[in-house]
């Protein structure tokens, strides 16, 4: 992932950045809640300007999904 | 050709706040700061124990009849756009009907199209004024959502208020601008993503459904309160209502540029700013009215066109889209050139106290 990308999603779930490794299990960030899933689904758009498919944003449950969720969209 | 216009509309909001701080005390300042970050709104307005969607509908309908000159005898339409009516049976559109001191032969009934409903009503009202069944139409809508929303919801709480608005739709020459077009659309196989589950005929309500959980962001509710799937109902938002205006405009040779003012409903800010942005609408052609007064579901895109009129945004001559969307799921627009010669906003204090209720 775009290291500038990685570090607006650290910021949004007020994290540092190195936290952030693939096994990193979303629901022991404390700032991962409903709004902030609502957050990062708007930043991923945006930045790949593209629509990210609900059913993939609702099943996150890592960062390295996150991740995969970026990759696999910038493929498409 | 036939069509038919706006001549005047009018809001009401309840007189009760339910202020930032106070919700920072009820769940926390993170929670509420969190929310107001996403949604732009700070204070909402809410009903008292008491007060009722339509008596919020009849301070609205009570001022716009106050101040436009119309024969309420020419009025035979009545519709009551609500999720939230005073009773099971009848129409609360009945009762309404003759508190306003309309004539017998004027057609009563309600509605029921959560968010969207002020297109949806407003394509009734012009098809029946277009249609001559009658010279003028009273359409209210209304909603109090925050009766629905348990008071520990803290997903819910932070973004309801209560509205209501009444619309005038009369006949006009379209030479002379008035609505140009309407479009609407439904996902039904989406009902669920915004619903009340029990308390109508498929789920009755029972001391099973009265039952408090707490789901696991920690937002705690009832069968027979509002249910809202966020992620879902903003992602629907974000790219099926953008589509759906991208191809209105499309095929009627239509772009931004050929409107003066596009208002969205005001589901929160940075759904609408993102609405705006993606469909690149500049800024001197977006218009808020949430931060106050909160999500007013099927009221907010007629409170929004309302105070537009009040603020002075909304110039005879220009020309307006408006398009709102929500539970159902549906969604719908409408095209308004304003004519000459229109009325002045309709004066007065929005705020309707619980005193001026009915009995």
């Amino acid at each position: 992932m775009d290291s500038s990308l990685k570090q607006a999603v650290a910021e949004l779930l007020n994290v540092d950045s190195s936290e952030l490794v693939s096994g990193k299990r979303l629901q022991d960030i404390e700032a991962w809640d409903s709004v902030n899933v609502l957050s990062v689904m708007v930043l991923l758009s945006e930045s790949l300007g593209k629509e990210i498919p609900l059913e993939k944003m609702t099943s996150l449950r890592t960062f390295g999904d996150i991740e995969s969720l970026v990759v696999g969209s910038a493929a498409g | 050709m036939r069509t038919s216009t706006i001549r005047a509309i009018s809001h009401a909001v309840p007189a009760k706040s339910l202020s930032y701080e106070e919700l920072a005390e009820r769940f926390g300042e993170k929670q509420v700061a969190s929310i107001y970050k996403m949604s732009g709104i700070r204070d909402r307005r809410v009903v008292e124990s008491g007060q009722c969607a339509s008596d919020l509908a009849l301070s609205a309908a009570r001022r716009l009849l106050q101040h436009v000159a119309v024969d309420r005898s020419s009025i035979r339409l009545l519709i009551f756009a609500s999720q939230t009516p005073d009773h099971r049976i009848p129409a609360t559109a009945c009762r309404l009907q003759a508190e306003l001191g309309l004539p017998e032969a004027c057609a009563a009934f309600d509605i029921n199209q959560a968010c969207a409903s002020f297109v949806f009503g407003l394509q009734i009202a012009h098809s029946m004024v277009v249609a001559q069944q009658t010279e003028c139409a009273l359409l209210l809508n209304a909603d109090a959502l925050t009766t629905l929303i348990n008071p520990m919801d803290r997903g819910l709480v932070p973004l309801h208020g209560d509205a209501a608005t009444a619309a005038l739709v009369v006949p006009l020459d379209s030479s002379g601008g008035g609505i140009e077009f309407f479009e609407m659309g439904v996902a039904g196989q989406d009902y669920q993503r915004l619903i009340v589950p029990a308390g109508g005929a498929r789920l009755p309500a029972s001391p099973e459904t009265r039952q408090e959980t707490t789901d696991e962001s920690g937002c705690v509710r009832t069968l027979e309160q509002l249910h809202m799937d966020g992620p879902a109902i903003f992602h629907f938002a974000l790219y099926k209502v953008k589509d759906f205006l991208r191809q209105v405009l499309q095929r009627r040779g239509l772009s931004i540029d050929d409107f003066d003012l596009v208002l969205f409903h005001q589901a929160n800010r940075t759904m609408v700013d993102l609405l705006y942005k993606n469909l690149g609408v500049p800024a001197q052609k977006r218009f808020y009215y949430l931060e106050r007064v909160g999500n007013s579901s099927g009221a907010s895109l007629p409170s929004l066109l309302s105070q537009a009129w009040r603020e002075g945004v909304v110039q005879p001559g220009s020309r307006t889209l408006l398009c709102s969307f929500g539970g159902g799921l549906s969604w719908g627009a409408f095209s308004i050139r304003w004519p000459e010669g229109a009325d002045a906003a309709v004066p007065g204090p929005v705020d309707t106290p619980l005193a001026s209720a009915p009995s």
